[in-house]
């Protein structure tokens, strides 16, 4: 349920950017300035997320495990994305954000090498979300509008921007189905599950496009760094899951 | 006027009165036919082989319970649940007893006093309550000094050939299909409603000592619920265990004696006196030693329980590095277990409101392309 939620999210707000893209020249305006320079900003976006699931190293990876006995692709893992920002202008080119970003993939999947006695695939589905919390620095290198006299304020049409942020990230790697019991070749049902947090690293870059004076429309491109120990009691041996991943998101932001 | 109205409340006073035994009587009769779920033999966990089995046979509108070992029969008592206190009197001790079923025909309620020659008076509330098609447990509230501390004891069902070894099975086949005795299907789960009902019949530790002992989850355990059971002042231990057995994923229920081979559940309430001196203590009865009420002390074990945050998953299927994936050990072929080990999935919701005990398919694997 949460899956097709975050993609109806995530499809809305695609049209919903791709629409304002195409219409922004139509929308009306009483007035293009406003009446004091913007304090703050909250932003809503959604995309896609497209996570690294690097394997290799010793102890093996939780990824290469899955890819190796499951039908388990890293492009499978590409999931919706959500992400909410509020922004505090601390100058004219720096604003300090609060962002809470949330992925969810989930992966059909069956047995590579075993079926079961009537060679029926022996399936089970793998789920992945992150929720990283971030707090970090907003940089546009271009002026976002211009001050004139004491309190008019003139959005620029665009603002391109740097950031870096860190933060935590709670993932949730959820294995539901039927397994095989390799000493015993029992197939069993059950539900593996996962749920940690971690440190987490941000960098992104993005462009602040002006719809009119409150509304923009803001496009991100950001990289996620991090990785975090898995739950022995359902996931034994592993090396840290790696949680990296790249996120592409599109969506309004609202001048405060 | 008040003269008047105040004969006219006594006249309806008086009409209650004669009513009500009549209703409840109906409902008892009724719930009565909760004894086709016993009939049969059975033997408790705890027990060793002299002990025997303990069966009921239809007897009217109650059961007759006798006491077989190596074929013999060596005790034979009614058990009426009619509500009815009855004297008592068993080897040298004295009281009263009263057996009545819950209106739904799920719990009997046990009460009795007794007192032995020269010992203190002691009494004792229990439910007894089939758990599963073939399992029911009693568990009892015994007072002592001001103190009520409970037991439990556990019963299987072992089927009729101890009635067959003992003779009496072709005289009592119409007696245990009586067409008056009819079995009620029980659905899994306990509701609010029962643990208020019960709390109403019996000592709060021997409702503990149930919950904990049935292990079912509390179906309708929500924030209403829950406001419910403090409105009617149920003991803070008995909602925590309502809760930690109703969320087993978050919860465990922890028998803090597992070492010295007690039972699996237990309540808490600083005791921590071993068995033994228990047993010393309390057993005998005074009643003869074979005989169902005379296994106190002997057979019960005492609660105790502990809730904690379930942090375990000892049993649990897993993925290890290197080796692939495992089964859950010791829980694959079985069925009839009450654990419920899974975690929430993906909607939201628990695996313990699925219901589900996860488990071995029954399925076997083999390689693709193989034989």
């Amino acid at each position: 349920m949460r899956i097709q939620l975050a993609a109806a999210a995530s499809a809305i707000l695609a049209v919903g950017c791709a629409s304002t893209f195409a219409g922004s020249e139509l929308v009306a305006q009483d007035r293009d300035f406003l009446l004091a320079t913007p304090k703050a900003s909250i932003s809503l976006r959604a995309g896609v997320s497209v996570p690294r699931a690097e394997g290799g190293g010793n102890p093996p990876s939780l990824w290469d495990f899955a890819r190796e006995h499951l039908t388990i692709e890293t492009g499978d893992l590409t999931g919706a994305y959500l992400l909410g920002e509020i922004g505090v202008r601390a100058s004219e080119h720096v604003d300090f954000v609060l962002a809470v970003g949330y992925t969810s993939s989930a992966v059909r999947s069956e047995y590579r090498r075993w079926v079961d006695t009537d060679d029926l695939p022996i399936e089970q589905t793998t789920e992945f979300t992150t929720t990283p919390v971030t707090v970090g620095i907003r940089y546009y290198p271009l002026p976002r509008g211009r001050q004139v006299g004491s309190y008019a304020w003139i959005p620029s049409a665009v603002g391109p921007f740097v950031g870096i942020s860190g933060g935590f990230v709670r993932y949730r790697f959820e294995q539901d189905g039927d397994f095989v019991d390799y000493e015993t070749l029992d197939i069993f049902s059950d539900n593996l599950r996962s749920v940690e947090a971690s440190p987490t690293l941000h960098l992104l870059a993005g462009l602040d496009a002006s719809v009119n004076t409150r509304v923009l429309l803001t496009t991100e491109v950001r990289y996620g760094l991090g990785s975090a120990p898995l739950d022995d009691r359902f996931f034994s041996g592993f090396s840290d899951l790696d949680l990296a991943g790249l996120h592409l998101s599109c969506g309004l932001t609202f001048r405060l | 006027m008040t003269w008047q109205m105040g004969k006219a409340a006594t006249g309806v006073g008086l009409t209650v009165a004669l009513l009500l035994p009549p209703l409840v009587g109906v409902a008892q009769e009724e719930a009565r036919g909760a004894w086709g779920a016993y009939l049969g033999c059975w033997s408790s966990q705890a027990a060793g082989e002299e002990e025997g089995n303990l069966c009921f046979v239809a007897d009217g509108a109650d059961v007759e319970m006798l006491t077989i070992v190596d074929g013999a029969v060596l005790h034979r008592e009614a058990l009426i649940a009619d509500g009815v206190e009855r004297d008592i009197a068993r080897s040298g001790c004295r009281g009263t007893e009263a057996n009545r079923f819950s209106d739904d025909g799920r719990r009997l309620y046990t009460s009795s006093e007794t007192a032995c020659a020269g010992g203190p008076l002691r009494q004792s509330t229990g439910v007894i309550s089939m758990i599963g098609p073939n399992e029911w447990i009693d568990v009892r509230a015994i007072e002592a000094n001001g103190v009520a501390t409970p037991w439990s004891r556990r019963y299987e069902r072992t089927g009729y050939g101890p009635l067959v070894e003992a003779g009496l099975l072709a005289e009592e086949t119409a007696m245990l299909f009586s067409p008056g005795v009819v079995s009620i299907p029980r659905e899994r789960g306990v509701a609010v409603d029962e643990i208020l009902d019960a709390m109403d019949n019996v000592d709060a530790v021997a409702v503990q000592g149930w919950l904990a002992e049935a292990g079912e989850r509390v179906v309708d355990l929500d924030a209403e619920g829950l406001l419910r059971m403090q409105e009617a002042d149920v003991p803070v231990a008995v909602i925590d265990i309502a809760v930690a057995v109703t969320f087993p994923e978050h919860f465990a229920l922890r028998d803090d004696r597992q070492d010295r081979g007690g039972s699996r559940h237990g309540y808490w309430d600083g005791w921590r006196a071993p068995y033994r001196r228990y047993a010393h203590y309390y057993g005998p009865w005074g009643y003869q030693r074979y005989g169902y009420w005379g296994g106190y002390g002997r057979y019960y074990a005492p609660v105790v329980v502990t809730v904690a945050p379930n942090t375990d998953r000892p049993q649990g299927g897993r993925a290890i590095a290197g080796k692939g994936y495992r089964a859950p050990r010791g829980t694959a072929a079985s069925s009839g277990g009450k654990q419920v080990r899974r975690a929430p999935t993906s909607d939201g919701g628990s695996g313990s409101k699925s219901g589900s005990t996860r488990g071995s398919t029954g399925r076997k694997a083999k390689p693709r392309g193989g034989r």
